[in-house]
């Protein structure tokens, strides 16, 4: 590791420049050493020992020049110090040239054990503490020095007494635990699979459910649609939430169809189209006489999120001018139904918002359940004629319908599900209360 | 055979993807990605045969004087594609602001008018009963109270000690404890919805497996 003498970041070694500042590195001691086998260069005197030559060595007892003047940093010190106790003029040259509070520390030491702390490593063989660390040897505060070298000696001592203790066994017991919730998890499972299975198997099309204002409502604006009409269908929905719209999807085309209006599908999102035409050919194949191209047409994937839906709103002339269909369409004037099939609220925005609201056209929406707050607003405000959610709303129509399908057949296990979480859920508060009382006992 | 190939596919990977309720595993990865994969495949395909085919390359190549326009979004789409690299990455900069300008003009547009100014007028609604409509008035005082409330919970400038003191800070705190029930119903609302709707998605998932593939139903 190369540490730059500029800005002290450490460098991978080897490295010429510092990853930090970019300052030219010293070469790595290793490429400082000279090769294997060369001869020993001489040793040079250093320039500061070069400097000393020719004075005499420091005796002692002897007073060195200058010492006699009591330097400023001393000075400063001479409040604390005297509220101490301590002269400060005589810490500055005592009868052999050693301060004071330095003999006090001097005292110390030699009361410290001496034994070898350091066994291994760069300090090894290394006995006692050092005497006089640099820090402690500034005396800023004299009489006030709350830490001392041998503070430190005890600590390390304790810390190793600590460490050298053998580990206490370690307590094993979240093993049953974790166990115990695992075993709760895949019971809470297989219950929940089973009641829905169960609902599967047992499961007919003759529920009696009650129906929804919303759900009535789209019946009621499909219904009003005169035989020869254009609704157009936006299938903004992926795999994620087909379960729950594909039913709606299948419900509403065959309400049109029987009615005999002119379906115009297309889709914001690139998965939309397929589902539509999966959707299209189930229920085609019930209505005889429904051509492609003339009665229903697919004009897929529109990009462009709310750009799309208003290049659709502004170009849907152009769009549908190649087929029969698209007779007698100018735009979205002729349009006399809009139905939005959101998996998402921001599809659902987007159709009301690009253009129900400036175009002022007919629109219902059939939404996926975790939607339907989102779309309520809109349904109470009188922008969307009707709105179905979920699951639950694709039985319902097929109910007001009067042509049972999928959906209906779905309710029973769909039921049986939301039972076992309601069970669960009280089971679990009233487990957390008898355990929250248990423990105030 | 294709829609039976179909429906094992599905049906097998169907069994994956609930073999993570045992733990995370290959088998669920396996999956995973593939979804991801096959998603991420389509919509390339889709993109290229719905868009890019019929819509801009088609007809340059059929009639490039009548469509001479076009070649200012396939400019600005190829332009798109200096992204990738950092040092070209300004060369994108004209689309992208063409797209967040058209798109969020758009968008707040469309809000003011389509959300903001219609839920405002039907948040204004009479308190007081007509004649046999009493349940409406208690809706409608449900529903003006809750947005009133909800406001003043969200309404931070006021707050500290100067919330609580005079008869504005009164009202304001009333008024924000009852929002904050509001919100918590909503919020409870909507998980309940989020629940369902997996729910929907779980029954789906198995009646596709008892009817569809293993044709018990």
């Amino acid at each position: 590791m190369l540490y730059c003498p500029h800005c002290g970041t450490s460098n991978r070694e080897g490295s010429k420049f510092c990853n930090n500042c970019g300052e030219l590195l010293p070469p790595s001691f290793e490429e400082g050493l000279p090769p294997e086998g060369a001869p020993p260069e001489p040793a040079q005197e250093p320039e500061w020992l070069q400097g000393l030559e020719g004075e005499a060595p420091w005796e002692p007892g002897e007073v060195l020049e200058g010492a006699e003047e009591e330097p400023e940093w001393l000075r400063e010190l001479g409040a604390p110090a005297a509220e101490a106790g301590v002269d400060v003029k005589g810490e500055v040259a005592g009868e052999e040239g050693t301060a004071p509070w330095l003999e006090a520390l001097a005292g110390l030491t030699e009361e410290a054990s001496l034994e070898p702390l350091e066994k291994e490593g760069l300090l090894a063989g290394v006995k006692g503490a050092l005497k006089v660390e640099p820090i402690f040897s500034t005396p800023h505060r004299v009489g006030e020095v709350a830490f001392s070298p041998l503070a430190g000696a005890d600590q390390a001592a304790r810390f190793e007494g600590i460490v050298s203790q053998p580990l206490a066994p370690v307590a094993v017991e979240e093993r049953p635990r974790t166990r115990r919730k695992e075993v709760l998890s895949w019971l809470f499972y297989l219950i929940l699979a089973g009641a829905v299975v169960g609902g599967i198997l047992l499961a007919g099309g003759s529920i009696n459910m009650p129906l929804t204002q919303a759900t009535v409502d789209f019946y009621k604006t499909v219904e009003s649609l005169e035989e020869g009409s254009v609704a157009l269908l936006s299938h903004d929905y992926d795999p994620g939430t087909a379960a729950e719209i594909t039913p709606q999807v299948r419900a509403i085309f065959d309400h049109l169809m029987r009615r005999g209006v002119k379906i115009v599908n297309l889709s914001l999102t690139p998965e939309g189209q397929a589902l539509a035409d999966r959707a299209l050919e189930d229920v085609v194949s019930e209505h005889e006489g429904y051509l492609l191209g003339r009665d229903y047409i697919n004009l897929g994937y529109v990009a462009g999120n709310e750009v799309g839906a208003r290049f659709v709103a502004e170009g849907l002339r152009a769009r549908l001018s190649p087929y029969p269909l698209g007779e007698g369409v100018g735009g979205l004037e002729d349009v006399d139904l809009v139905v939005v099939l959101a998996g998402s609220q921001e599809h659902l925005r987007r159709w009301v918002e690009q253009v129900q609201a400036p175009y002022k056209v007919a629109m219902v929406a059939g939404v996926s359940g975790q939607v339907d707050p989102a779309a309520r607003p809109y349904y109470r405000s009188g922008q969307l004629k009707g709105l179905l959610s979920g699951l639950v709303g694709a039985a319902e129509y097929e109910r007001v319908n009067q042509h049972p399908g999928i959906a209906l057949s779905m309710m029973l296990p769909q039921a049986a599900a939301h039972l076992v979480i309601a069970l669960f859920i009280l089971l679990g508060n009233f487990a957390y209360l008898v355990e929250s009382l248990g423990g105030r006992g | 055979m294709r829609e039976l190939l179909g429906t094992w596919v599905a049906a097998l990977l169907t069994l994956m993807v609930f073999s993570y309720l045992i733990s995370d595993n290959p088998l669920y990865r396996l999956a995973e990605h593939l979804f991801v994969g096959s998603a991420l495949g389509y919509a390339i395909v889709v993109a290229i045969q719905d868009v890019l085919l019929p819509r801009l390359f088609t007809p340059l190549a059929q009639d490039p004087v009548t469509y001479w326009h076009l070649l200012i979004p396939l400019l600005l789409g190829l332009l798109l594609l200096a992204k990738g690299r950092v040092s070209t990455a300004w060369f994108g900069n004209v689309s992208v602001a063409f797209l967040f300008g058209v798109g969020g003009a758009l968008a707040i547009g469309g809000a003011l008018v389509g959300s903001l100014l219609y839920q405002v007028r039907d948040s204004m609604l009479p308190l007081l009963p007509g004649e046999g409509d009493g349940g409406r008035a208690i809706d409608n005082l449900i529903l003006v109270v809750g947005t009133l409330g909800s406001l003043a919970y969200f309404y931070f400038t006021v707050g500290g000690e100067r919330r609580t003191s005079g008869l504005r800070g009164g009202a304001l705190r009333l008024g924000s404890i009852v929002g904050k029930w509001f919100i918590m119903i909503t919020l409870g609302a909507l998980f309940a919805n989020a629940v369902m709707a997996r729910v929907s998605l779980l029954v789906g998932r198995l009646h596709f497996l008892l009817s569809d593939w293993l044709r018990i139903v």
